[in-house]
């Protein structure tokens, strides 16, 4: 399998703390990678860095070659990298549906003059992004739901809405920061099917959880991040066997 | 030798004041983040009281009342220490309910306060300056320094005061534990919190201090100048804050540092610079928007302070409930987008045209469609896209001089053009003061759009108050103070539209235009984008929304309808001069939006048609008679009651939808 997401000495660094130590992290094309470690071991640092909302210090990124590093965050969204967060960050003051369709920015084109004409082009692309963004909320179990207010949703349904948004950018690679965070079994199990549908959608999908029950099934492969390193990489059956990610975990010194 | 010395010795008397009103600006921005624009006028109450102590008796009201004539040094104290008082006053009365509300809130909140107490303070103390008392201290010769310079004993109090109260609030700061409980609550409130700081009361400290700095220095202002006035708060409030942001806000030898400079740059610029005396001002904003465009943490400054919270005043739905139940479900009906009501409302409008035959009255439509446009173009900044901006007027200045300056002075003074012969030109003129306005505007924005929250207001205000001094002082180009006359009014194939119910009917026709052109831009994806950067730029960033072109287009978009609306304003008044565009009327513009309506279509009209109604109901008053300023105080209650229980305003339940219609 091609490698799609690229990290080389990726390197984050706080007034002299090292939130990540030279992280080198490959994610294979058309995989469910999951990012594990101890609280503060640098793994939503990790998707901020890889969305360009924390400055590295030193190190590159690359999606599918392009590289990425020091690139702003929309344009690092534009390139194909979509993502979710850790504490929601929906649009209060819009309804569902268009939540949903600020994740279809990049693929709007009509200028300022045909919006002001509403020439038959503009108005073809919002009907097609329309039909996609209530497609997308049908996918995620939100179908009816699309002209409720955005905080007027459940929690659940919150997060159901932040993935939906994110599809809308048509990412090569979803970013998921906590996504099964405060809900019940049945949900996690819900969900995490809606993320192998996103991965048989051919989107490859990079999840940070503390679940390890979900994670060890959900998951293709693993990358255990500990004080900002990386401490081990593979399969969830090899990472968890691993003696250095158990004494982390328990933590004793690694 | 010539002016040198004595220009030295000038500089360092107003670096010493600006430094003293900066601090006050640092320490309580340092401490919660807040730009207090009412620190202006607390420096301007700082002079009356100590003028009003020094004296046997005062017009308190128009009525003489008695006084102690207190010395100087007796007076001084004692007006810092009142209005100190006072800024803690205001702090729980105006900040505190806000604490946790978003961030434009309580500076909304700081500009109603300020427009309150300059009002008020003006009618205590009528609106002619009040001269400063002659006291011992003051008297004493001064001390002459190589024959030239001239340097008296009350300049030598005013540096020696200023020093030592430095000095002394960076000991408290340091070593107090207090100072200590301060620093702590500056670096984290939450975690100040927990272990047990009483942020209340260190917020309050903030606020006690920072009002006496900027007492102390509004009386040694007073005194260096020999007057009080109610206004004389707001320009060196202005250079203060530019001061602390110079050195860097929320640092105290910044604050120090950066007024000295200021202080420094503009007084050799009014001695040395041909003219420099009209221009000492623009000097000072423009080194401020530099700084805000390529070091907007300033010289001193630790961190760039510029990463706004997420969430808006508008974001949450209100239910129609209490008090505003009725309000609520009217405007829910009639905010629906209901394309036969919106055709109603028109109708309406323009049969008040015909239905209204007082020339009176119709004059004051012209009014309100003129202001209920220019918030329009405002509220796609504010409403839509969440930015601060007090520099919108300039923009309905710069149509307003383009078309005036074209038609007048260019077409008719140098070319003898009749401008009946080419009626039609105001027409392109719509579209071209509109279009010039929004590249002025986007040439000014483009360094600074990616800046946050307050950096960019001060920014926007700094604009404006450039635009303005250029207004005033270019008198080659604008014809200065004295304005333009006879701009012609607008006309239709020689039919001249002069009458107040043909300017109504055509300034109507100009608002469903521009209402129309907001809505389809905002029922689109333009519309989503500044929405998502309103509620959380973050997040709108991560969607690939590219945040700082949106802004700078949102600007841009505000901007061209300011410009149109200043060239059909210059046309229908005939005269403009420097004082229409003055910063109060971008004060009022904000808010009649926040009153109508953040981020809905029908806001601005209702906030401007409620607002200039309420201007002439007051007329009638006898307490209004007597103290006109009393409107702006009751307006800035108003917009503090608003921000602490509806920031929404009126008209909050007329949401727009950002989808285009099928």
């Amino acid at each position: 399998m091609s490698v799609l997401l690229e990290t080389r000495g990726l390197t984050v660094e706080f007034g002299g703390l090292f939130a990540l130590k030279a992280v080198d992290l490959q994610v294979a094309d058309g995989a469910i990678h999951g990012l594990i470690g101890p609280n503060g071991a640098g793994k939503s640092t990790m998707v901020n860095a890889l969305t360009g909302l924390v400055p590295t210090s030193a190190g590159s990124m690359q999606l599918a070659d392009r590289p990425l590093h020091g690139r702003p965050t929309w344009e690092i969204a534009d390139a194909g990298i979509a993502r979710t967060f850790q504490n929601i960050r929906n649009f209060a003051g819009m309804t569902v549906l268009e939540n949903t369709l600020v994740g279809a920015h990049r693929h709007f084109r009509a200028s300022f003059a045909a919006l002001l004409r509403r020439s038959r082009a503009a108005r073809e692309e919002e009907e097609s992004q329309r039909a996609r963004a209530l497609e997308a909320l049908h996918f995620v179990g939100l179908r009816g739901r699309d002209e409720q207010m955005a905080t007027g949703l459940s929690y659940g349904h919150q997060r159901r809405l932040e993935i939906a948004r994110a599809l809308m950018l048509q990412p090569r690679l979803l970013l998921l920061d906590e996504p099964l965070a405060g809900m019940n079994a049945a949900e996690k199990d819900e969900l995490a099917d809606i993320i192998r549908a996103i991965r048989d959608r051919g989107i490859t999908v990079l999840i940070i959880e503390h679940d390890m029950q979900i994670m060890r099934t959900l998951c293709d492969r693993l990358s255990v991040l500990h004080h900002g390193a990386l401490l081990a990489d593979g399969t969830p059956k090899e990472v968890f066997s691993n003696p250095l990610v158990q004494s982390a975990y328990l933590g004793q010194a690694a | 030798m010539d002016i040198f010395g004595q220009l030295l010795v000038n500089a360092l008397m107003l670096g010493a004041i600006y430094a003293l009103a900066a601090v006050a600006y640092t320490l309580v921005y340092g401490v919660i983040q807040l730009v207090n624009f009412a620190f202006g006028e607390l420096f301007m109450l700082g002079a009356f009281i100590c003028v009003s102590l020094m004296l046997p008796s005062v017009a308190l009201f128009g009525w003489q009342a008695p006084m102690p004539a207190l010395p100087f040094l007796v007076a001084l104290p004692l007006a810092v220490v009142i209005v100190a008082g006072l800024g803690v006053v205001v702090e729980r009365l105006a900040y505190r309910p806000l604490r946790n509300a978003p961030r434009l809130a309580p500076l909304i909140a700081a500009i109603a306060v300020s427009v309150l107490l300059q009002s008020v303070a003006q009618s205590i103390w009528g609106p002619e300056e009040l001269r400063f008392p002659r006291f011992a201290l003051g008297q004493l010769p001064p001390i002459v320094l190589f024959d030239t310079i001239y340097i008296r004993v009350m300049e030598i109090f005013v540096l020696v005061a200023a020093i030592a109260s430095m000095i002394g609030l960076t000991l408290f700061v340091q070593y107090t534990r207090m100072g200590r409980a301060m620093r702590a609550t500056a670096e984290d409130p939450t975690a100040a919190r927990l272990v047990g700081i009483p942020v209340n009361r260190v917020i309050a400290m903030a606020f006690l201090i920072g009002s006496a700095f900027a007492a102390l220095a509004g009386v040694l202002y007073a005194q260096t100048y020999s007057f009080a006035h109610p206004t004389m708060g707001f320009l060196p409030g202005l250079k203060a804050l530019t001061a602390a942001v110079l050195g860097g806000i929320g640092s105290i030898p910044g604050a120090a540092l950066g007024g000295m400079l200021l202080a420094f740059v503009e007084t050799f610029a009014a001695g040395y610079l041909p003219n420099g005396a009209a221009w000492r001002d623009a000097v000072g904003f423009a080194i401020l928007i530099l700084v805000l465009a390529f070091r907007p943490q300033g010289i001193l400054g630790r961190k760039e302070l510029n990463e706004a919270p997420a969430g808006s005043l508008v974001g949450e739905q209100v239910a129609p409930r209490g008090l505003f139940a009725p309000v609520d479900r009217f405007f829910g009906w009639l905010g629906q987008g209901n394309t036969v009501l919106n055709i109603a409302l028109a109708c309406i409008a323009v049969a008040l045209a015909f239905i209204i035959t007082n020339d009176y009255w119709l004059r004051i439509l012209v009014f309100v469609v003129t202001y209920g446009m220019l918030a329009s173009g405002l509220n796609i900044v504010v409403g839509f896209t969440g930015l601060l901006d007090l520099g919108f007027v300039a923009f309905f200045a710069v149509g307003a001089y383009f078309t005036s300056i074209l038609f007048v002075l260019v077409l008719r003074g140098r070319f003898g053009i009749d401008p009946a012969d080419i009626w039609w030109l105001f027409y392109a003129n719509l579209f071209l003061g509109g279009a010039l306005a929004a590249l002025i505007g986007a040439l000014i924005g483009t360094p600074t759009l990616r800046l946050r929250g307050d950096y960019l207001a001060i920014m926007t205000l700094g604009f404006h108050e450039i635009i303005r001094i250029v207004a005033t002082n270019w008198i080659d180009l604008t014809r200065g103070p004295m304005g333009i006359r006879g701009i012609p009014t607008p006309s239709l194939f020689g039919m001249p539209l002069m009458s107040p119910k043909y300017l109504y009917l055509l300034g109507l026709a100009l608002s469903i235009l521009v209402v129309f052109g907001i809505a389809r831009l905002v029922r689109s994806y333009v519309g989503r984008a500044w929405v998502a950067i309103r509620e959380n730029e973050v997040a709108a960033e991560a969607m690939g929304v590219p945040t700082a072109r949106y802004k700078l287009l949102s600007y841009a978009t505000g901007g061209f309808i300011g410009g149109l609306v200043g060239v059909f304003f210059a046309h229908s008044q005939q005269y403009i001069s420097p004082l229409s565009f003055s910063l109060f009327e971008n004060i009022l513009i904000l808010m009649l939006i926040v009153m109508g309506g953040l981020g809905t279509f029908i806001g601005p009209f209702l906030g401007a048609l409620f607002w200039i109604v309420f201007l002439q109901v007051a007329q009638g008053m006898p307490l209004i008679q007597a103290h006109p300023e009393l409107r702006y105080a009751a307006l800035g209650l108003v917009l503090v009651l608003l921000m602490i229980y509806r920031p929404q305003g009126l008209a909050a339940r007329a949401r727009v939808s950002l989808m285009m219609s099928k």
